[in-house]
């Protein structure tokens, strides 16, 4: 009850607030019609599209093509003139009715607008931890994925590429894993709107004009419960007034997979191995000379030249009350392995209409369709792990080209299965459409209110389509089989709020208050059948069903938020923000959470002790704290169930699946964040930040002691603290009339320990442990001691410190954390005249791996075994000081098995990409008739050399057994009309 | 404008009443809550049902709970090979170098434990006496809970002969979530399973088919409990009862080839106690069948096929060539145009993996016409009998013991002169050894052999080829034994019966989050 009138308050004084408003008669000074031409410095060009704002009011304009604005203002206000990549001026009217200005271009970027979301800032006026990319450090990007332009560019944030299959996106972690059951992803927010399902990454790269990640509470907690691991703002273009304009892109790639320090043994090599191991003569198979008569390398049978390629064209422009963006792009990935591949058409319409000066309509309309192929799931034996182990011994094909099954005798690799026999007529197809719809209303109610709609509905549907022929091993036992499933994803989403700005003669005030409402839905159903006549692929062909499913899933959240922001001098600047939300995933004694925030920064450059110091462009100093949620579990986990999605004898079975907890609730993060931004002989920017970012009343999935009966149950309960430092530094090398320099670079590094588990209770997990007072990634493992040198047996530690050769009898022990020490990137731009190179290296230091791949003393002998790299050595003889124990047939005391022996650093150093570009100079008498801007023509090279001693193929890679990454070169053009 | 400012206001107003006036509470779709599982009989219905399914889910895969009800009898026993070396943790089972890490005893211990919580909300849900439905249901709950326990003792604890005071595991009576049981003696435990499974016998009805728990099957386990505990004349009389019901009857040799291809409900199966039923084609769990994919691959290459039956347990089987039992095991023979090859020195030459021949075993397969499809028996009427007759040689009533002997194998039609007397014992020296060939022999790969070894104190010997004769493993010596006229291979593995390692160790899992769980010695 109390809760219900505590919502019933907040909406009526929502309600309230913007009933006074819309009363409120708004007396306006003398109005003065201000014209005027706003000029580049540098060029004296008239520039069209500059912001032209009141200062302290939401109302604006935008100069026109030929650099000319018009403005209705009170006399006394004043101007403001901004505009990307020039510095931005405060002008006071008083009284005039012309006023030209003249804009110098800005080499630091102070002025830039950073999109926070919810407000768009400039970046002179961010109090909180935020970095943003633009449109030029996004054009690197060779995939679909715009996330992949964040990789070392910002400090604190990590993208995984997890893996380097056509079409996969990466995942993005923001100042480390402070989420041990809930998910650890930030939240996505397009276009000013919380992201559903499947929109982020339905997001064409050339489409974005900006992404910006919003790091500290100041920032997120207007995002409440669901901002914890911070918030990734991608915003789309928009057309400008002028003329309109024609972009064409094209490029096309070739890339091949990256294989590391990953060698594997031929024929001989393997033979002469088997030949030397501990009683050699026990395995039947591998004395027989003649396995050597093949030598195949399944690397290369498994993986080919991979090419990429992209075609993208847009057009935009408008005029003053309306401006368009449209785009259309086509991409395609063949992967490096073979049989997988990636294509995706998508359309963008984004339009901006001001019917007059106080109302504005957005209206934006994205979709895209793309199908993936990939290797067929649902079948162990694919060519990617073949590709690694299977043996050299073996040869895919018969002397007369036919593919050989694997069933062979003389077929000694592990699976008797020949991947490559499967694949001549398997598929495994995903298709995915996606659409959405944005309306955005904007209001002024008055000279320093909006109101402001925005309304999205995003849909995704998908369907795999599986289909086994009879003549595999895979389809063979239901006679050729079909497996159908489709899913659709919808997301509903209105945004309302109320912004408010005023300004006075040395301080403004602005803020907003808001309510949201989001709905999602996931619905799905699968159709397995089998008996298909040769030929047939669909449902409707099979003869025999065998297992038809669906289920739905729903969740709905509904948020209050309100932020204030007091600015004084343009040196002092105070937010609070708040929000209350709401989710259908919570308990229902639990189900409303409260979140909010203050900041404060200082610009010290400012004031009067500093004014005189003119290497001092910016000095300011950031503070912030404040709470914010994850909400990022399943749909009902607070529910207590008896799932019936299985049968007995075609009769309903329930089986137990979850224990209810009505006091589920949000995790918390408390996060501080300290911050320094300099910008020094307008050539140095840097920011600082230290944070410390504890999540409290963790969503845990605790385990129960098997005996219980039931697996886990989720609980709020633990801590985990993430405390870091961030640096960022931009450098301004060398500037002259035909030569650049810049130079970018990030570090960061974050240091996690988890305070407080259910219980003091460790939560193991594989090969991990989570433990208190330990980072949340560390390896749990039998500690190795080493190879008996008399023996060569393997050793491991016992719990009380004693030595063992019994691997079962020691005890594991926590080891190192895979989390590095510190991380980020290097960016180097070069500009010569009309060319520029962009060099990016990208490192990580202290990080921990688990690689086993190729090594098990000959415990699983007919698998191939990796070439051992400088170090590394087998025990042969006693006396032998080796690194590995003796390969034994069978396998040496399970030696192989999991241990800390496995354990290697996976610090790495890469060149993660360059491009040398040629922009064809303006004045080329060709390009003027065929009505050429501009002309852009690039070559780009990505994950180029890699430095490490990682033993594998890819220290990047989370998982070094999935898909691995490609070296890719790209070819490209880029035209403006 | 000011006309269009309220529009637009009153506009945006009416949104946020609608949404804010929104119930944000939603509930799942696919099953029911909690409080309302199990309160109706229609709910304690499906909840029992959904033990039997769950059963039946876990026979999909290789690391289920129920390939773990045949694992440890199986592949520690002498009956079975392995062609190769896997990751599966299987692979550690038949090697005897197990550890107390492996996901397949976890998988057992954690997913055993939850059908025996799963059967204990239910029992907790009924007092008896209130209606006959409700006895049968809790009756079946009970057996449930039972043979899970069961099971469970077999695998983590030592047999029963070997000494009561032994550690078992932990006995659950009741749904408990906060509880960190320590180990029940061996001893406890089979006191427990002797007054459950008499409750549940008397509880039960003989209505139900083999697909359910039934008063029958609940006695014939309760026959296995007791031969166990060598209480050989409770285990005779539990076992009498069962024969006496008259509901089963041993099938004739020309239907026992083809046994485990009919449906459990078939009358052809007629011998079937207790199996977890799958309807095909429905439950096929096609080429990654739990049990069946790992000893059998299809023509069309389903099932992986890489364990096949032992050297010894074939040249025993092979011993009578009309016994029809032989059937169970196929060789894979390399035939090309029709003609069966033979090698230079005569011998047969067979489809090889890793230089290894093939001789699958079809007891799981081929349900009703499928390639995989399988309903595993858990408790088998020749079962019945050859508890019976083993606890009768143990009584020293050696005909009665042999009567049951020749029946089983004049059945699978063995001829007379395959008979035995208690004048002509063959080449064996006790009615008792007798029996414990003839159990293995019927009962081969059905989850039996190594527990009837080590429980009758007799060592293992595995003296024929295969990748458990490795340097590395327990009890290996490359030396003596015989030399394998196939593949060339020497060695033998002899495990006591009095072996650490007769056992598995308690996954250290759960060590973790129950401390006063002790562990096996190793």
């Amino acid at each position: 009850m109390g809760k219900q009138i505590h919502s019933l308050l907040l909406r009526w004084g929502l309600s309230s607030v913007l009933l006074v408003l819309l009363l409120a008669t708004t007396t306006h000074a003398q109005l003065v019609t201000v014209t005027g031409t706003v000029t580049s410095t540098q060029t004296g060009e008239t520039l069209p599209g500059v912001n032209v704002s009141v200062v302290g009011q939401t109302q604006g304009t935008v100069t026109n093509l030929d650099g000319v604005y018009e403005i209705e203002v009170e006399g006394d206000a004043t101007l403001r003139f901004s505009y990307i990549g020039f510095v931005t001026q405060n002008i006071p009217v008083n009284d005039r009715e012309v006023i030209d200005v003249v804009l110098a271009e800005s080499v630091q970027n102070l002025d830039e607008l950073v999109v926070m979301g919810y407000t768009v800032v400039s970046k002179r006026e961010v109090s909180s931890s935020v970095v943003q990319v633009s449109e030029a450090d996004l054009q690197a990007i060779t995939t679909n994925d715009p996330t992949e332009a964040l990789e070392g560019q910002m400090a604190g944030v990590v993208v995984e590429q997890s893996s380097g299959r056509p079409g996969q996106n990466s995942n993005i972690l923001i100042r480390g894993t402070g989420s041990i059951s809930a998910s650890s992803s930030p939240l996505y927010v397009i276009d000013g709107v919380i992201a559903g399902a499947g929109e982020r990454d339905a997001v064409a790269p050339t489409d974005i004009e900006s992404i910006s990640v919003l790091k500290d509470a100041a920032a997120t907690a207007l995002y409440g419960s669901r901002a914890s691991n911070g918030v990734v703002v991608i915003t789309t273009k928009k057309g400008r007034a002028g003329d309109t304009r024609i972009t064409l892109r094209s490029s096309r790639g070739y890339s091949t997979t990256l294989e590391g320090n990953e060698e594997w043994m031929n024929s001989q090599e393997l033979y002469d191995f088997h030949q030397n191991m501990v009683s050699a003569e026990v395995g039947p198979f591998y004395n027989r000379s003649e396995v050597t008569q093949y030598n195949t390398n399944w690397r290369d049978v498994g993986f080919d030249t991979g090419i990429t390629q992209m075609y993208d064209a847009s057009v935009s422009g408008g005029d003053e009350s309306t401006t368009f963006f449209i785009s259309g792009n086509f991409f395609e990935e063949e992967g490096t392995n073979i049989g997988t591949n990636y294509e995706r058409i998508s359309g963008r319409v984004n339009v901006t209409h001001n019917f007059n000066e106080d109302l504005r309509v957005d209206a934006r309309v994205a979709g895209n369709y793309g199908v993936r192929d990939n290797v067929v799931t649902g079948n162990p034996y694919t060519i990617l792990t073949f590709s690694r182990r299977a043996l050299p011994w073996d040869t895919p094909y018969n002397e007369d080209g036919t593919v050989r099954t694997g069933t062979e005798s003389d077929w000694y690799s592990r699976d008797s299965e020949n991947p490559l026999h499967g694949m001549q007529w398997n598929t495994d197809i995903d298709k995915v459409s996606f659409y959405s719809a944005d309306l955005r209303l904007e209001y002024n109610l008055t000279n320093w209110a909006s109101i402001s709609s925005s309304n999205r509905y995003s849909q995704r549907d998908g369907r795999q389509e599986i289909f086994l022929d009879a003549r595999s091993a895979a389809g063979g036992g239901r006679n050729g089989s079909v497996e159908n499933e489709t899913d659709r994803s919808t997301s509903v989403l209105t945004s309302n709020l109320l912004s408010m700005n005023k300004g006075w003669a040395n301080s403004s005030l602005s803020g907003l208050v808001g309510f949201e409402y989001q709905e999602n839905r996931f619905e799905f159903t699968n159709f397995l059948g089998g008996g298909l006549a040769p030929g047939l692929t669909i449902a409707d062909a099979a003869a025999v069903p065998f297992d038809v499913g669906g289920d739905i899933g729903e969740s709905a959240f509904q948020s209050y938020l309100a932020q204030a922001e007091y600015e004084y001098m343009e040196k002092y600047i105070a937010t609070v923000s708040f929000r209350r939300d709401g989710s259908s995933r919570f308990g229902s004694e639990n189900r409303y959470g409260n979140f909010y925030s203050v900041g404060a920064s200082w610009v010290l450059s400012r004031e009067e002790f500093l004014a005189d110091i003119d290497a001092i462009d910016q000095l300011a100093l950031r503070a912030s704290y404040g709470t914010t949620g994850n909400a990022s579990i399943g749909n009902y986990e607070a529910q207590g169930l008896y799932s019936f999605t299985s049968n007995y004898i075609g009769t309903p079975a329930s089986f137990p699946s979850r224990v209810p907890n009505s006091n589920l609730t949000w995790e918390v993060a408390k996060t501080y964040n300290l911050g320094v931004d300099v910008a020094l002989y307008n050539r140095v920017n840097m920011s600082i930040d230290v944070y410390q970012r504890t999540n409290e009343d963790l969503l845990q999935n605790v385990t129960l002691p098997g005996t219980s009966g039931i697996d886990d149950r989720i609980l709020n309960v633990g801590s985990v603290e993430n405390k870091g430092i961030e640096l960022a530094i931009n450098t301004q090398n060398i500037q002259s009339r035909d030569f650049s320099w810049t130079t970018s670079f990030t570090l960061s590094a974050n240091k996690n320990r988890v305070k407080e588990l259910y219980d003091g209770q460790p939560i193991d997990n594989g090969d991990f442990r989570i433990e208190e007072g330990f980072d949340i990634n560390t390896f749990y493992l039998r500690k190795w001691y080493g190879v008996n040198s008399q023996t060569g047996a393997p050793q491991w530690v016992n719990a009380d410190g004693s030595i063992t050769e019994d691997y079962g009898a020691a005890a594991p022990q926590l080891a190192s954390a895979t989390t590095p020490d510190f991380r980020g990137g290097l960016r180097n731009r070069f500009q010569y005249k009309n060319f520029s190179l962009d060099t990016f290296f990208t490192y990580v230091s202290g990080s921990k791996g688990y690689y086993d791949t190729g090594i098990d003393f000959g415990a699983y002998l007919t698998t191939n075994y990796r070439k051992l790299r400088p170090g590394e050595s087998y025990w042969q003889q006693p006396g032998d000081e080796s690194h590995f124990p003796a390969n034994v047939v069978g396998g040496n005391n399970s030696g192989h098995l999991e241990s800390s022996l496995f354990i290697y650093d996976r610090s790495y150093i890469r060149l993660r990409s360059a491009r040398l570009s040629y922009t064809l100079p303006q004045d080329l008498s060709f390009m003027n008739a065929v009505g050429l801007r501009n002309a852009l023509l690039y070559v780009n090279g990505e994950n180029l050399v890699t430095f490490t001693d990682w033993p594998g193929r890819d220290p990047a890679a989370s998982d070094d057994s999935s898909y691995p990454l490609a070296r890719t070169f790209l070819f490209g053009i880029e035209l403006g009309f | 404008m000011r006309q269009l400012k309220i529009v637009l206001t009153t506009a945006v107003l009416s949104l946020i009443l609608f949404f804010s006036s929104c119930d944000i509470a939603r509930s799942p779709y696919d099953g029911i809550p909690v409080d309302q599982a199990l309160s109706s009989v229609q709910g304690i219905e499906d909840v029992t049902r959904g033990n039997y399914a769950y059963l039946k889910d876990e026979t999909r895969s290789t690391y289920g709970l129920v390939m773990m009800l045949y694992q440890p009898g199986d592949y520690r026993s002498d009956d079975l090979m392995i062609s190769g070396t896997t990751s599966n943790r299987m692979m550690l089972t038949y090697n005897y170098l197990h550890n107390p890490n492996m996901p397949n005893t976890s998988n057992m211990w954690r997913r055993g434990y939850r059908l025996i919580y799963n059967a204990n909300t239910v029992i907790e849900a009924i007092t008896p006496g209130e209606s006959p439905d409700l006895d049968q249901l809790r009756g079946e709950n009970q057996f449930l809970r039972s043979l899970m326990t069961l099971h469970l003792v077999t695998a983590f604890g030592r047999p029963y002969s070997h000494g009561r005071d032994n550690l078992g595991v932990p006995i659950m009576r009741e749904p408990d979530l906060e509880a960190q049981p320590a180990r029940a003696t061996v001893g406890e435990v089979y006191d427990f399973l002797v007054q459950d499974l008499t409750e549940a016998a008397n509880l039960m009805g003989s209505e139900k088919s083999s697909a359910f728990g039934t008063k029958e099957a609940a006695l014939a386990l309760l026959s296995r409990v007791y031969l166990y505990m060598e209480e050989n004349q409770n285990a005779i009389s539990a076992a009498d009862q069962v024969i006496s019901s008259g509901r089963y009857e041993l099938v004739d040799g020309e239907t026992l080839p083809n046994y485990f291809t009919f449906s459990p409900v078939a009358d052809a199966r007629s011998e079937s106690i207790f199996a977890i039923r799958h309807v095909m084609p429905a439950d096929d769990h096609g080429r990654s069948h739990g049990v069946g994919s790992m000893i059998y691959r299809s023509p069309s290459g389903s099932g992986w096929g890489e364990n096949y039956a032992s050297k010894t347990y074939r040249d025993l089987i092979n011993k009578w060539p009309s016994d029809v039992r032989r059937q169970f095991v196929e060789p894979q023979y390399q035939i090309v145009n029709g003609d069966t090859l033979r090698r230079d020195d005569g011998l047969y030459q067979y489809v090889e993996r890793n230089g290894f021949p093939r001789f699958y075993v079809t007891k799981f397969c081929c349900q009703e016409g499928t390639e995989m499809g399988n309903s595993p028996e858990l408790i088998r009427y020749s079962e019945v009998y050859l508890n019976k007759a083993e606890a009768l040689a143990k009584l020293g009533q050696d005909q009665a013991a042999l009567d049951i002997v020749n029946m089983l194998r004049e059945r699978a039609q063995i001829p007379q002169a395959g008979m035995y007397s208690l004048s002509n014992l063959g080449d064996h020296d006790t009615v008792l050894d007798v029996v414990l060939e003839e159990r293995r022999l019927e009962l081969f790969m059905e989850g039996h052999r190594a527990h009837d070894l080590f429980r009758n104190k007799r060592d293992l010997f595995r003296d024929y080829p295969g990748t458990h004769l490795a340097p590395g493993n327990p009890g290996v010596d490359l030396s003596r034994g015989p030399v394998d006229p196939y593949t060339g291979i020497q060695g033998i593995q002899h495990i006591p019966w009095d072996h650490n390692r007769i056992i598995f160790q308690i996954p250290e899992e759960e060590i973790a989050l129950n401390p006063n769980l002790q562990q096996n010695p190793i």
